[in-house]
């Protein structure tokens, strides 16, 4: 339904552009780009890639348009009208004009048979047009031009087989716009007939425009069954269109007004073969009365008259809601629709010379009308414009911050001192980092944890949980006299493992003894584990104090503490490695096993002060002569971190006690 | 080194498919032919930055023999990745996976973020796991694949730092709870927040990670 529409459009802005160049552009724009125009056909219906034909675009975009409808039923007259401006410039070939105006009908009759609903028969109708513009086209392939129109013919032919689909799926969801839509293609015919009566409506009066409008669709309801049932279609409307074709093709050059009359009594009588026939004498009357005429005048006419619509559309939108309202406005526009026809036919009574008098008459009305419509554009421009500047000066009035913002070329200088506020900046952080890499170097858990020593104390703590987990599970598995003495030995185990301070004694041949002791302790271990590195950690301490007596206390300082932590976390190291060994041991003797790891412990603890007596007696030294008072402060530090150290030692010996535990059982 | 995070990996897989040295080379970027077989667990760390964020990663490279099988296990909890490890050269590692898998999927949290390493793929001439079939079994199972190479560092320092990504991102999304030390992460200790803008402001972009500006 909605192609017919789009052509009427399009005709109707081509009439324009003859008048007013100007416009001219404009209306091409609007080919090219249909998506702008009609934003509801978009969202229905996809868009089949086709050629740029604008017409066929046109058709698109006004047919789901049910405000559009209206207008574009006269503008489908106007578009006949149009296209044989066009083409018919180079070559007055009826034809050519011919195939239009069936088209155009068969439109209509399409059009009509959608409305009837009768969906599928208008799918069934649209092959058929199909068929016939492709034997048109047959017929004229031997002519140019005649082929370009071809093309649009076929063109529109696909989309509108498109469109219906989606006009079918289209009333079926739609109800309301069903009946815009139906109404609009219905005034086809009529709107054929009131071509000329469009003008005047238009600029007369916008009510009898609607009134108009109103009649066709009327015309619509009240059409015969039979043309929109398919059969009636295929049979009355095809085979009448086609020998009304080659008539029309042959009698263009000779129709007159005396041939207009009687078609519109036809369409007045709203015949079935009115619908047909009817469009087509309008068609051909319309090409051949404006080839005849002046073909500048009529295209002058039709922009006029598409002006004219553009008013119209409002006013038909309004005119559609009344319409979907009640039946019984229907009704009395029908009367209205009476009276319109016959001042058609008066009209066409007229003769072409009043016509045209009467048309460059309107002409300057509808100039007027179209200048309005280009200050129109012109106003709401400088509305956009208006309003731009407004939000651009919200809150900001005279634009001085965003002036300020982008003339402020006096910063400039600035963006040096920000860099170098920022290299500053860089550097304070660097500082502070270096401080604190400084101060980590004398912070005891920091080194440890630098030496993995609190992982291994982790880990170790992981086994000894797990230990526990399994020495628990073993004694709810027992009666309560195995339960007793095996308590008893777990509580046997805990107490050898008491470490005492019996040790100190050994203090006075700790440098000798260190390496062997270690070595023997771990002999009864019953696992491959060596605690020399232990010994040479030992032995490094001892060479930097006895060799390179640097006169910096700080430094001793610093190594001190590094020494300890490094002698600490491998202590802890070497126990977690024990406690992985003995775990993993077939046959363990717990007596031996906790013996030894009690002397362990007791070595590296022991070695642990003595370490830090071989420190602080070389820092001592330095604080006879230097400032004592840091040297001082730092010795007290490396006595705090020695007895922290053993307790980290005592501690990860105590996390052993479950693993030695477990293999008692 | 104060650190933003600290992530717990350990590595996995059958005894001698390279996880010490994958570990040696990440953390010291060397290679040792010739290793002392790991004794329970050793520890690795390093650190790296992700969004412009110092963080640490404290890797556990485990014992690959069974014999310490039971040991390691106790080891899984509290990590937030682990590499799961084989040799591309020896297909009983590859088969081995699946019970690797299994160990690791019962002894740790379920968000641990498990990346699958065929290591030695600088020895293709002997290959007799394709990668194909690594790349097969990472997507069955829903682990990060690569191949990497010890010996010539191809892909190490990727395979660390992409499951670091990885746990950074779980992060961001909330799925690690990172208060719970269990899920193997923790909050640097004096992770002031001075000093880590000024890092990653600057020294941040020169580390393997662009700088974020949040």
């Amino acid at each position: 339904m909605a192609t017919s529409e789009s052509d009427d459009f399009e005709s109707a802005d081509e009439e324009m552009n003859h008048d007013i160049p100007i416009k001219k552009h404009t209306q091409i724009q609007q080919w090219s780009s249909p998506n702008t125009i009609d934003s509801e056909s978009d969202d229905d219906m996809e868009y089949v890639p086709r050629q740029t034909c604008t017409n066929v675009n046109l058709n698109r975009r006004e047919k789901y348009c049910p405000i559009a409808d209206t207008s574009t039923n006269k503008k489908r007259v106007d578009k006949d009208i149009s296209i044989k401006d066009t083409y018919n410039y180079k070559k007055h070939e009826q034809p050519v004009i011919n195939v239009d105006e069936v088209y155009g009908k068969k439109n209509i009759t399409c059009i009509d048979s959608q409305k009837v609903g009768c969906a599928q028969a208008n799918t069934g109708d649209m092959n058929l047009k199909v068929e016939n513009n492709n034997k048109l086209d047959k017929t004229k392939v031997e002519e140019p031009t005649g082929k370009d129109i071809n093309m649009d013919l076929s063109s529109e032919v696909t989309v509108k087989l498109t469109e219906k689909e989606q006009t079918q799926c289209k009333e079926k969801k739609l109800g309301a716009k069903k009946l815009g839509t139906k109404i609009t293609p219905s005034s086809n015919f009529t709107t054929d007939i009131d071509n000329r009566n469009k003008r005047d409506i238009v600029i007369t009066e916008e009510d009898v425009c609607n009134k108009s409008f109103i009649k066709d669709e009327i015309t619509e309801s009240d059409m015969p069954e039979e043309l929109k049932s398919e059969k009636t279609f295929k049979e009355v409307f095809k085979p009448e269109g086609w020998e009304g074709l080659g008539d029309s093709i042959e009698l263009s050059d000779e129709l007159t007004e005396e041939k207009l009359q009687p078609v519109l009594k036809r369409l007045s009588l709203v015949d079935e073969e009115t619908s047909s026939s009817s469009v087509w004498g309008w068609g051909n009357w319309d090409v051949s009365s404006l080839i005849n005429t002046a073909s500048a005048g009529v295209s002058t006419l039709t922009s006029h008259v598409s002006q004219g619509f553009t008013l119209l559309e409002e006013s038909m939108a309004i005119s559609d809601e009344s319409k979907s309202t009640t039946n019984e406005e229907e009704e009395e526009n029908q009367t209205d629709n009476d009276n319109k026809e016959e001042q058609t036919k008066e009209q066409s009574s007229f003769g072409f010379g009043n016509f045209i008098s009467s048309v460059s008459s309107i002409t300057k009305l509808v100039e007027s009308t179209g200048s309005k419509v280009m200050n129109g554009g012109l106003d709401t421009l400088e509305a956009i414009g208006k309003k731009t500047m407004e939000v651009l000066q919200e809150g900001d009035p005279g634009l001085k911050k965003k002036r300020a913002f982008f003339m402020n070329e006096t910063n400039k200088p600035n963006l040096s001192q920000i860099l170098r506020e920022a290299k500053e900046k860089a550097d304070n952080t660097e500082k502070t980092i270096e401080e604190r890499q400084k101060m980590r170097k004398i912070h005891f858990e920091s080194l440890l944890d630098d030496y993995q020593g609190l992982v291994h104390i982790e880990a170790l703590e992981m086994l000894s949980k797990q230990s526990n987990i399994k020495i628990q599970q073993y004694l709810s598995g027992l009666d309560s006299n195995e339960l007793n003495s095996v308590q008893k030995m777990l509580e046997e185990v805990e107490e050898l493992c008491e470490l005492g301070d019996d040790d100190e004694n050994n203090d006075e041949t700790y440098e000798k003894d260190l390496k062997y002791k270690l070595q023997e302790a771990c002999s009864d271990l019953g696992i491959n584990i060596t605690y020399e590195k232990l010994h040479e950690i030992y032995q490094d301490s001892k060479n930097y104090n006895t060799s390179a007596m640097t006169p910096n206390d700080q430094e001793i300082f610093e190594h001190a503490i590094s020494i300890l932590a490094q002698f600490t976390a491998f202590s802890i190291e070497r126990f977690h490695k024990t406690a992985e060994l003995l775990l993993i041991k077939e046959h363990r003797s717990t007596v031996n096993e906790t013996d030894s790891l009690v002397q362990l412990t007791n070595i590296l603890t022991n070695q642990i002060g003595i370490l830090a007596n071989i420190y602080c007696s070389a820092l001592s030294k330095l604080a006879e002569t230097d400032n004592s008072d840091s040297i001082n402060a730092n010795i007290t530090t490396i006595f705090i971190e020695a007895s922290n150290a053993s307790s980290y030692i005592q501690d990860a010996f105590k996390l052993l006690i479950p693993i030695i535990q477990v293999g008692a059982i | 080194m104060s650190y933003a995070y600290l992530f717990k990996y350990i590595i996995i897989g059958d005894t001698g498919v390279g996880k010490s040295c994958l570990l040696l080379q990440f953390t010291d970027k060397r290679f040792q032919p010739v290793h002392d077989l790991t004794i329970g667990v050793e520890f690795g760390a390093r650190m790296i930055t992700i969004d412009g964020k110092p963080i640490k990663l404290q890797i556990w490279d485990t014992a690959g023999q069974e014999a310490f099988r039971s040991i390691t296990r106790s080891y899984y909890r509290g990590a937030a990745g682990a590499l799961l490890v084989y040799d591309i050269t020896r297909r009983e590692t590859f088969n081995h996976l699946t019970t690797w898998l299994e160990d690791a999927r019962q002894h740790s949290n379920s968000n641990m973020v498990i990346m699958l390493i065929g290591n030695k793929s600088d020895l293709d001439n002997r290959r007799e796991v394709r990668r194909e079939e690594g790349e097969a079994f990472a997507r069955e199972h829903g682990l990060v694949f690569m191949e990497t190479s010890a010996k010539t560092a191809i892909n190490v320092e990727d395979a660390f730092i992409n499951t670091a990504k990885v746990i950074y991102e779980k992060i961001q999304e909330g799925v690690f709870d990172i208060n719970n030390e269990a899920n193997g992460i923790k909050i640097g200790p004096q992770h002031s927040p001075t000093s880590p803008s000024g890092l990653t402001g600057t020294g941040g972009q020169g580390n393997t990670q662009g700088g974020g500006c949040c």
